[in-house]
Protein backbone atom coordinates (compact mmCIF):
# COMPACT_ATOMS: atom_id res chain seq x y z
CA UNK A 1 0.00 0.00 0.00
CA UNK A 2 2.83 2.39 0.85
CA UNK A 3 5.18 1.30 -2.08
CA UNK A 4 1.72 1.88 -4.39
CA UNK A 5 1.06 5.34 -3.12
CA UNK A 6 4.97 6.44 -3.03
CA UNK A 7 5.08 4.90 -6.15
CA UNK A 8 1.87 6.65 -7.30
CA UNK A 9 3.34 10.08 -6.44
CA UNK A 10 6.20 9.62 -7.91
CA UNK A 11 4.87 8.87 -10.85
CA UNK A 12 2.85 12.43 -10.57
CA UNK A 13 5.34 14.08 -9.59
CA UNK A 14 7.60 12.98 -12.62
CA UNK A 15 4.77 14.01 -14.67
CA UNK A 16 4.68 17.19 -13.43
CA UNK A 17 8.32 17.58 -14.93
CA UNK A 18 7.65 19.46 -17.82
CA UNK A 19 5.83 22.35 -16.12
CA UNK A 20 8.30 22.68 -13.50
CA UNK A 21 10.75 22.91 -16.45
CA UNK A 22 8.70 25.44 -18.20
CA UNK A 23 7.93 27.14 -14.94
CA UNK A 24 11.87 27.45 -14.02
CA UNK A 25 12.56 28.64 -17.52
CA UNK A 26 9.86 31.51 -17.27
CA UNK A 27 11.95 32.28 -13.62
CA UNK A 28 15.56 31.73 -15.61
CA UNK A 29 14.37 34.18 -18.09
CA UNK A 30 13.59 37.30 -15.52
CA UNK A 31 17.16 36.77 -13.80
CA UNK A 32 19.29 39.30 -14.84
CA UNK A 33 22.29 37.22 -16.80
CA UNK A 34 25.05 39.12 -18.05
CA UNK A 35 24.75 37.56 -21.49
CA UNK A 36 26.97 39.44 -24.21
CA UNK A 37 25.06 42.09 -25.94
CA UNK A 38 23.38 41.67 -22.43
CA UNK A 39 21.14 44.56 -22.96
CA UNK A 40 19.29 44.94 -25.90
CA UNK A 41 18.10 41.52 -25.99
CA UNK A 42 16.39 38.77 -24.26
CA UNK A 43 16.26 35.45 -25.70
CA UNK A 44 12.71 33.54 -25.26
CA UNK A 45 14.01 30.75 -23.49
CA UNK A 46 10.45 29.73 -22.51
CA UNK A 47 9.12 29.75 -26.23
CA UNK A 48 11.92 26.66 -26.51
CA UNK A 49 10.46 24.69 -23.63
CA UNK A 50 7.28 25.19 -24.85
CA UNK A 51 8.11 23.74 -28.47
CA UNK A 52 10.20 21.29 -26.66
CA UNK A 53 7.02 19.82 -24.56
CA UNK A 54 4.24 20.53 -26.99
CA UNK A 55 6.50 18.04 -29.63
CA UNK A 56 7.11 15.38 -27.22
CA UNK A 57 4.64 15.26 -24.57
CA UNK A 58 1.66 18.20 -25.12
CA UNK A 59 -0.10 16.31 -22.41
CA UNK A 60 1.32 17.37 -19.69
CA UNK A 61 1.67 21.34 -20.56
CA UNK A 62 -1.99 22.38 -21.53
CA UNK A 63 -2.87 25.60 -22.91
CA UNK A 64 -4.04 26.61 -19.24
CA UNK A 65 -1.05 25.99 -17.85
CA UNK A 66 0.99 28.21 -20.96
CA UNK A 67 -2.10 31.15 -20.55
CA UNK A 68 -0.87 31.12 -16.96
CA UNK A 69 3.19 30.95 -17.52
CA UNK A 70 2.75 33.42 -20.30
CA UNK A 71 1.20 36.28 -17.68
CA UNK A 72 3.62 34.95 -15.02
CA UNK A 73 6.48 36.02 -17.26
CA UNK A 74 4.83 39.22 -18.13
CA UNK A 75 3.99 40.19 -14.77
CA UNK A 76 7.80 38.96 -13.48
CA UNK A 77 9.30 40.77 -16.77
CA UNK A 78 6.76 43.90 -16.39
CA UNK A 79 5.95 43.64 -19.82
CA UNK A 80 2.28 44.39 -20.99
CA UNK A 81 -0.01 41.64 -20.01
CA UNK A 82 -0.94 39.05 -22.23
CA UNK A 83 1.46 39.14 -25.11
CA UNK A 84 3.47 36.36 -23.89
CA UNK A 85 0.28 34.16 -23.53
CA UNK A 86 -0.62 34.65 -26.93
CA UNK A 87 2.30 34.31 -28.74
CA UNK A 88 3.04 31.21 -26.60
CA UNK A 89 -0.68 29.70 -27.05
CA UNK A 90 -0.36 30.25 -30.77
CA UNK A 91 2.75 28.44 -30.53
CA UNK A 92 1.23 25.59 -29.25
CA UNK A 93 -1.79 25.42 -31.63
CA UNK A 94 0.57 25.76 -34.66
CA UNK A 95 3.02 23.26 -32.89
CA UNK A 96 0.36 20.09 -32.11
CA UNK A 97 -1.53 20.76 -35.42
CA UNK A 98 1.93 19.42 -36.86
CA UNK A 99 3.61 17.71 -34.32
CA UNK A 100 3.10 13.73 -35.94
CA UNK A 101 5.74 15.74 -38.39
CA UNK A 102 8.37 15.79 -36.22
CA UNK A 103 8.57 12.65 -34.51
CA UNK A 104 11.31 10.46 -35.50
CA UNK A 105 12.76 13.41 -37.68
CA UNK A 106 16.31 13.97 -36.89
CA UNK A 107 17.58 16.73 -34.51
CA UNK A 108 18.07 19.16 -37.28
CA UNK A 109 14.64 18.59 -38.69
CA UNK A 110 13.32 19.54 -35.30
CA UNK A 111 15.67 22.76 -34.71
CA UNK A 112 14.26 23.84 -38.30
CA UNK A 113 10.67 23.73 -37.34
CA UNK A 114 12.04 25.87 -34.34
CA UNK A 115 13.27 28.47 -35.97
CA UNK A 116 10.07 28.68 -38.13
CA UNK A 117 7.81 28.97 -35.26
CA UNK A 118 10.57 31.26 -33.54
CA UNK A 119 10.60 33.64 -36.41
CA UNK A 120 6.72 33.72 -36.29
CA UNK A 121 6.45 34.57 -32.84
CA UNK A 122 9.38 37.07 -32.68
CA UNK A 123 7.28 38.70 -35.42
CA UNK A 124 3.45 38.55 -33.49
CA UNK A 125 5.47 39.56 -30.19
CA UNK A 126 7.00 42.74 -31.91
CA UNK A 127 3.68 43.45 -33.41
CA UNK A 128 1.46 42.84 -30.12
CA UNK A 129 4.41 45.47 -29.03
CA UNK A 130 3.87 47.92 -31.33
CA UNK A 131 0.11 47.94 -31.30
CA UNK A 132 -0.43 47.86 -27.81
CA UNK A 133 2.59 50.96 -27.35
CA UNK A 134 1.39 52.90 -30.09
CA UNK A 135 4.73 53.96 -31.00
CA UNK A 136 7.22 52.04 -33.27
CA UNK A 137 9.47 50.07 -32.06
CA UNK A 138 13.38 49.32 -33.19
CA UNK A 139 13.35 45.85 -34.04
CA UNK A 140 17.13 45.43 -33.54
CA UNK A 141 16.57 44.38 -30.65
CA UNK A 142 13.92 41.60 -31.42
CA UNK A 143 15.77 40.55 -34.44
CA UNK A 144 18.84 39.43 -32.28
CA UNK A 145 16.88 38.36 -29.66
CA UNK A 146 15.05 35.92 -32.15
CA UNK A 147 18.57 34.91 -33.34
CA UNK A 148 19.87 34.53 -29.67
CA UNK A 149 17.05 31.98 -29.06
CA UNK A 150 17.19 30.09 -31.82
CA UNK A 151 20.71 29.39 -31.20
CA UNK A 152 20.22 28.63 -27.80
CA UNK A 153 17.89 26.16 -28.74
CA UNK A 154 20.23 22.98 -29.01
CA UNK A 155 21.68 23.84 -25.44
CA UNK A 156 18.33 24.03 -23.71
CA UNK A 157 16.86 21.22 -25.92
CA UNK A 158 19.72 18.91 -24.57
CA UNK A 159 18.91 19.80 -20.75
CA UNK A 160 15.32 19.26 -21.44
CA UNK A 161 15.56 16.21 -22.94
CA UNK A 162 17.92 14.35 -19.64
CA UNK A 163 14.26 15.55 -17.82
CA UNK A 164 12.09 14.20 -20.56
CA UNK A 165 13.58 11.09 -19.91
CA UNK A 166 12.41 11.00 -16.25
CA UNK A 167 8.34 11.43 -17.73
CA UNK A 168 6.58 8.89 -17.54
CA UNK A 169 5.58 7.35 -20.86
CA UNK A 170 1.92 7.91 -21.73
CA UNK A 171 0.99 4.25 -21.52
CA UNK A 172 1.95 4.09 -18.07
CA UNK A 173 -1.25 6.44 -17.48
CA UNK A 174 -4.64 5.30 -17.46
CA UNK B 1 15.28 12.10 -28.80
CA UNK B 2 12.18 11.40 -29.38
CA UNK B 3 12.44 8.10 -30.47
CA UNK B 4 10.48 6.98 -26.89
CA UNK B 5 7.47 8.46 -27.69
CA UNK B 6 7.12 7.06 -31.33
CA UNK B 7 4.63 3.82 -32.01
CA UNK B 8 0.94 3.47 -30.95
CA UNK B 9 0.68 5.98 -28.05
CA UNK B 10 0.92 8.64 -31.17
CA UNK B 11 -2.62 7.67 -31.96
CA UNK B 12 -3.89 8.45 -28.64
CA UNK B 13 -1.77 12.17 -28.68
CA UNK B 14 -4.21 14.29 -30.11
CA UNK B 15 -4.67 17.07 -27.35
CA UNK B 16 -6.95 19.08 -29.60
CA UNK B 17 -8.89 16.40 -30.52
CA UNK B 18 -12.31 17.02 -29.22
CA UNK B 19 -14.42 19.50 -30.06
CA UNK B 20 -14.59 20.84 -25.95
CA UNK B 21 -11.18 20.94 -26.33
CA UNK B 22 -10.92 22.78 -28.66
CA UNK B 23 -13.80 25.54 -27.53
CA UNK B 24 -11.66 25.26 -24.30
CA UNK B 25 -8.15 26.12 -25.91
CA UNK B 26 -10.49 29.15 -27.99
CA UNK B 27 -11.06 30.26 -24.42
CA UNK B 28 -7.23 30.54 -23.51
CA UNK B 29 -6.70 32.55 -26.46
CA UNK B 30 -9.34 34.51 -26.06
CA UNK B 31 -8.11 35.00 -22.47
CA UNK B 32 -4.71 35.87 -23.51
CA UNK B 33 -6.27 38.89 -25.62
CA UNK B 34 -8.31 40.30 -23.06
CA UNK B 35 -5.58 40.16 -20.84
CA UNK B 36 -3.89 42.68 -23.23
CA UNK B 37 -7.16 44.64 -23.66
CA UNK B 38 -7.51 44.75 -19.83
CA UNK B 39 -3.86 45.66 -19.78
CA UNK B 40 -4.05 48.40 -22.38
CA UNK B 41 -7.03 49.70 -20.35
CA UNK B 42 -6.57 49.60 -17.10
CA UNK B 43 -3.24 49.74 -16.26
CA UNK B 44 -3.79 49.95 -12.05
CA UNK B 45 -4.84 46.75 -11.73
CA UNK B 46 -1.95 45.07 -13.27
CA UNK B 47 0.39 47.27 -11.65
CA UNK B 48 -1.24 45.61 -8.59
CA UNK B 49 -0.88 42.31 -9.61
CA UNK B 50 2.63 43.06 -10.83
CA UNK B 51 3.85 44.39 -7.81
CA UNK B 52 2.35 41.46 -5.73
CA UNK B 53 3.48 38.75 -8.04
CA UNK B 54 6.96 40.52 -7.93
CA UNK B 55 6.86 40.57 -4.32
CA UNK B 56 5.93 36.86 -3.79
CA UNK B 57 8.55 35.84 -6.69
CA UNK B 58 11.27 38.16 -4.79
CA UNK B 59 12.85 35.80 -2.94
CA UNK B 60 13.39 33.09 -5.38
CA UNK B 61 14.69 35.46 -7.70
CA UNK B 62 16.94 36.81 -4.70
CA UNK B 63 18.37 33.59 -4.42
CA UNK B 64 19.05 31.99 -8.08
CA UNK B 65 20.51 35.79 -8.76
CA UNK B 66 23.39 35.28 -6.17
CA UNK B 67 25.19 32.29 -8.06
CA UNK B 68 24.39 34.47 -11.12
CA UNK B 69 26.21 37.09 -9.38
CA UNK B 70 28.94 35.31 -8.36
CA UNK B 71 29.77 33.99 -11.99
CA UNK B 72 29.45 37.39 -13.36
CA UNK B 73 32.16 38.17 -11.22
CA UNK B 74 34.40 35.91 -11.63
CA UNK B 75 34.15 36.05 -15.70
CA UNK B 76 34.93 40.26 -14.76
CA UNK B 77 38.25 38.82 -12.35
CA UNK B 78 39.36 36.63 -15.07
CA UNK B 79 39.02 39.41 -17.67
CA UNK B 80 40.64 41.98 -15.48
CA UNK B 81 43.31 39.82 -14.78
CA UNK B 82 43.92 39.35 -18.15
CA UNK B 83 44.45 43.27 -18.31
CA UNK B 84 46.54 44.12 -15.24
CA UNK B 85 49.61 45.80 -16.50
CA UNK B 86 47.73 48.10 -18.97
CA UNK B 87 44.94 49.03 -16.13
CA UNK B 88 47.45 49.63 -13.87
CA UNK B 89 48.98 52.33 -16.30
CA UNK B 90 45.78 53.92 -17.01
CA UNK B 91 44.70 53.98 -13.52
CA UNK B 92 48.00 55.85 -12.71
CA UNK B 93 47.30 58.49 -15.44
CA UNK B 94 44.23 58.88 -13.91
CA UNK B 95 45.25 59.44 -10.33
CA UNK B 96 47.61 61.94 -11.50
CA UNK B 97 44.71 63.97 -13.38
CA UNK B 98 42.34 63.41 -10.69
CA UNK B 99 44.45 64.61 -8.14
CA UNK B 100 44.47 67.75 -9.92
CA UNK B 101 40.28 67.81 -10.12
CA UNK B 102 40.87 66.64 -6.42
CA UNK B 103 42.65 70.19 -5.30
CA UNK B 104 40.35 72.46 -7.63
CA UNK B 105 37.24 70.44 -5.60
CA UNK B 106 38.77 71.23 -2.40
CA UNK B 107 39.09 74.93 -3.68
CA UNK B 108 35.53 74.98 -4.46
CA UNK B 109 33.79 73.53 -1.72
CA UNK B 110 35.94 76.01 0.68
CA UNK B 111 35.02 79.13 -1.74
CA UNK B 112 31.25 77.47 -1.45
CA UNK B 113 31.06 77.21 2.36
CA UNK B 114 32.28 80.85 2.11
CA UNK B 115 29.42 81.99 0.04
CA UNK B 116 26.63 79.84 1.68
CA UNK B 117 28.05 81.44 4.77
CA UNK B 118 27.83 84.83 3.14
CA UNK B 119 23.78 83.87 1.79
CA UNK B 120 22.70 81.90 4.75
CA UNK B 121 22.02 79.37 2.39
CA UNK B 122 20.61 76.20 3.41
CA UNK B 123 20.70 73.04 0.97
CA UNK B 124 18.11 70.59 1.52
CA UNK B 125 18.99 68.15 -0.45
CA UNK B 126 19.38 64.26 -0.45
CA UNK B 127 17.76 63.05 2.54
CA UNK B 128 18.83 59.69 2.10
CA UNK B 129 19.90 56.32 -0.25
CA UNK B 130 18.50 52.52 -0.62
CA UNK B 131 20.57 50.18 -2.00
CA UNK B 132 19.27 47.89 -4.03
CA UNK B 133 20.46 44.25 -5.27
CA UNK B 134 19.34 44.08 -8.85
CA UNK B 135 17.00 40.47 -8.76
CA UNK B 136 15.07 40.74 -12.00
CA UNK B 137 15.23 42.64 -15.27
CA UNK B 138 12.91 43.08 -17.96
CA UNK B 139 12.46 41.44 -21.82
CA UNK B 140 12.85 42.88 -25.22
CA UNK B 141 10.27 45.13 -25.09
CA UNK B 142 10.62 46.00 -21.48
CA UNK B 143 13.79 48.07 -20.11
CA UNK B 144 13.54 47.50 -16.37
CA UNK B 145 15.18 46.26 -13.41
CA UNK B 146 13.35 44.54 -10.21
CA UNK B 147 15.11 45.34 -7.07
CA UNK B 148 15.47 43.58 -3.52
CA UNK B 149 14.25 46.77 -1.72
CA UNK B 150 10.61 47.61 -1.08
CA UNK B 151 8.30 49.99 0.88
CA UNK B 152 9.57 48.14 4.36
CA UNK B 153 13.25 49.72 3.06
CA UNK B 154 12.59 53.10 2.21
CA UNK B 155 11.99 52.77 -1.62
CA UNK B 156 8.88 55.04 -2.98
CA UNK B 157 7.94 55.39 -6.52
CA UNK B 158 9.29 58.29 -8.57
CA UNK B 159 12.44 58.05 -6.67
CA UNK B 160 15.76 58.59 -9.13
CA UNK B 161 17.59 55.53 -9.26
CA UNK B 162 21.62 55.54 -9.94
CA UNK B 163 24.51 53.99 -10.43
CA UNK B 164 28.05 55.28 -9.88
CA UNK B 165 27.94 56.52 -13.64
CA UNK B 166 24.94 58.54 -13.02
CA UNK B 167 21.18 58.39 -13.71
CA UNK B 168 19.37 54.91 -14.80
CA UNK B 169 16.38 55.30 -14.71
CA UNK B 170 13.43 56.06 -11.97
CA UNK B 171 11.18 53.81 -9.69
CA UNK B 172 7.84 53.13 -11.12
CA UNK B 173 6.41 50.57 -8.94
CA UNK B 174 7.04 49.50 -5.50
CA UNK B 175 6.06 46.68 -3.20
CA UNK B 176 7.06 45.33 0.28
CA UNK B 177 10.07 44.01 -0.68
CA UNK B 178 11.12 44.57 -4.29
CA UNK B 179 10.60 47.35 -6.65
CA UNK B 180 10.52 47.93 -10.38
CA UNK B 181 13.00 50.70 -11.79
CA UNK B 182 11.93 51.85 -15.16
CA UNK B 183 15.00 52.61 -17.23
CA UNK B 184 15.92 55.48 -18.83
CA UNK B 185 16.34 53.74 -22.24
CA UNK B 186 12.18 51.80 -22.08
CA UNK B 187 9.89 52.93 -24.41
CA UNK B 188 8.11 54.59 -21.42
CA UNK B 189 10.77 56.63 -19.92
CA UNK B 190 10.24 60.76 -20.28
CA UNK B 191 13.30 62.50 -17.78
CA UNK B 192 13.08 66.63 -18.61
CA UNK B 193 16.67 67.13 -19.09
CA UNK B 194 18.81 70.15 -19.56
CA UNK B 195 22.29 70.75 -21.61
CA UNK B 196 24.40 71.70 -19.19
CA UNK B 197 26.85 74.37 -21.27
CA UNK B 198 23.87 75.76 -22.97
CA UNK B 199 21.30 75.67 -20.55
CA UNK B 200 18.78 74.40 -23.27
CA UNK B 201 15.80 72.29 -22.06
CA UNK B 202 14.73 69.02 -23.67
CA UNK B 203 13.30 65.70 -22.51
CA UNK B 204 15.36 62.81 -22.70
CA UNK B 205 12.68 59.91 -24.09
CA UNK B 206 13.87 56.22 -23.85
CA UNK B 207 13.10 54.21 -27.17
CA UNK B 208 14.37 50.56 -26.11
CA UNK B 209 17.82 51.25 -27.95
CA UNK B 210 20.94 51.91 -26.30
CA UNK B 211 20.66 55.63 -27.12
CA UNK B 212 17.53 57.74 -25.80
CA UNK B 213 16.29 60.61 -27.89
CA UNK B 214 16.00 64.14 -27.17
CA UNK B 215 12.80 65.23 -27.74
CA UNK B 216 10.72 68.92 -27.21
CA UNK B 217 14.30 70.76 -27.57
CA UNK B 218 14.21 74.16 -28.05
CA UNK B 219 14.65 74.23 -32.38
CA UNK B 220 17.50 76.88 -32.03
CA UNK B 221 19.07 75.46 -29.14
CA UNK B 222 22.64 74.38 -30.60
CA UNK B 223 23.28 71.09 -30.02
CA UNK B 224 26.70 69.13 -30.40
CA UNK B 225 28.20 65.93 -30.05
CA UNK B 226 30.01 65.55 -26.57
CA UNK B 227 27.67 68.10 -24.55
CA UNK B 228 26.92 67.41 -21.22
CA UNK B 229 23.10 66.14 -20.17
CA UNK B 230 21.80 66.19 -16.77
CA UNK B 231 18.23 66.38 -15.29
CA UNK B 232 16.61 69.84 -14.90
CA UNK B 233 14.55 68.72 -12.17
CA UNK B 234 11.23 70.20 -14.01
CA UNK B 235 8.21 68.33 -12.76
CA UNK B 236 9.79 67.81 -9.26
CA UNK B 237 10.90 64.09 -10.68
CA UNK B 238 14.25 64.39 -10.49
CA UNK B 239 17.11 66.48 -8.68
CA UNK B 240 18.50 68.65 -10.43
CA UNK B 241 21.80 68.33 -11.91
CA UNK B 242 22.18 64.66 -11.92
CA UNK B 243 24.25 63.21 -14.57
CA UNK B 244 22.53 61.81 -17.75
CA UNK B 245 24.82 61.24 -20.32
CA UNK B 246 26.28 63.22 -23.31
CA UNK B 247 25.02 63.60 -26.45
CA UNK B 248 26.70 61.03 -28.83
CA UNK B 249 24.92 62.21 -32.23
CA UNK B 250 22.66 65.03 -33.70
CA UNK B 251 21.38 65.48 -37.00
CA UNK B 252 18.30 65.34 -39.43
CA UNK B 253 17.27 61.99 -37.35
CA UNK B 254 17.44 63.57 -34.01
CA UNK B 255 19.39 63.97 -31.24
CA UNK B 256 20.51 60.95 -29.39
CA UNK B 257 22.28 60.39 -26.05
CA UNK B 258 24.77 57.89 -24.67
CA UNK B 259 23.62 57.54 -20.86
CA UNK B 260 26.46 57.72 -18.20
CA UNK B 261 25.44 54.54 -16.84
CA UNK B 262 25.49 51.88 -19.92
CA UNK B 263 25.41 48.67 -18.35
CA UNK B 264 21.70 48.06 -17.78
CA UNK B 265 22.22 45.17 -15.39
CA UNK B 266 24.38 46.24 -12.64
CA UNK B 267 24.65 44.32 -9.88
CA UNK B 268 23.70 47.36 -7.36
CA UNK B 269 21.44 50.27 -8.08
CA UNK B 270 20.73 53.28 -5.66
CA UNK B 271 17.52 54.61 -5.15
CA UNK B 272 18.14 58.35 -4.16
CA UNK B 273 15.20 59.70 -1.41
CA UNK B 274 15.42 63.73 -1.96
CA UNK B 275 12.04 64.60 -0.76
CA UNK B 276 10.56 65.78 -3.55
CA UNK B 277 6.47 65.89 -4.12
CA UNK B 278 6.88 65.25 -7.62
CA UNK B 279 4.31 64.53 -10.16
CA UNK B 280 5.12 60.85 -9.83
CA UNK B 281 4.70 60.35 -6.71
Amino acid sequence: MRTGFLSRLDHFARGLLPLICTLSVVLLSALPLRLPMAAMVAPSLTLIAVYYWTIYRPDLLNGFFILLLGLLQDLLTGAPPGVTSLVLLLAYLVVVSQRRFFHGKSFSVVWWGFMLVAIGAAILAWLCNFILSGRWIDPTGSAIGLLLTILLYPPLAALLSQAHKLVPARDADA
Amino acid sequence: MAKRAKGPEIRTAQPLRTLAQRLLFALFLGSSIALMVLGRSDPEAFERARTQVTDAAAPILETLTRPVDALNNAVGEARNLAQLHQENARLRQEVARLQQWQAVARRLEVENIQMRDLLAFEREDVKRFVTGRVIGMGGTFVRSLVLNVGQTDGAQKGQAAVTGDGLIGRVAEVGQRSSRVLLITDLNSRVPVVIENSRARAILAGDNTAFPRLIYGAANSDLTPGQRVVTSGDAGAFPPGLPVGVISSADENGVRVQPYATDERPELVRLMDFGLEGVLQ
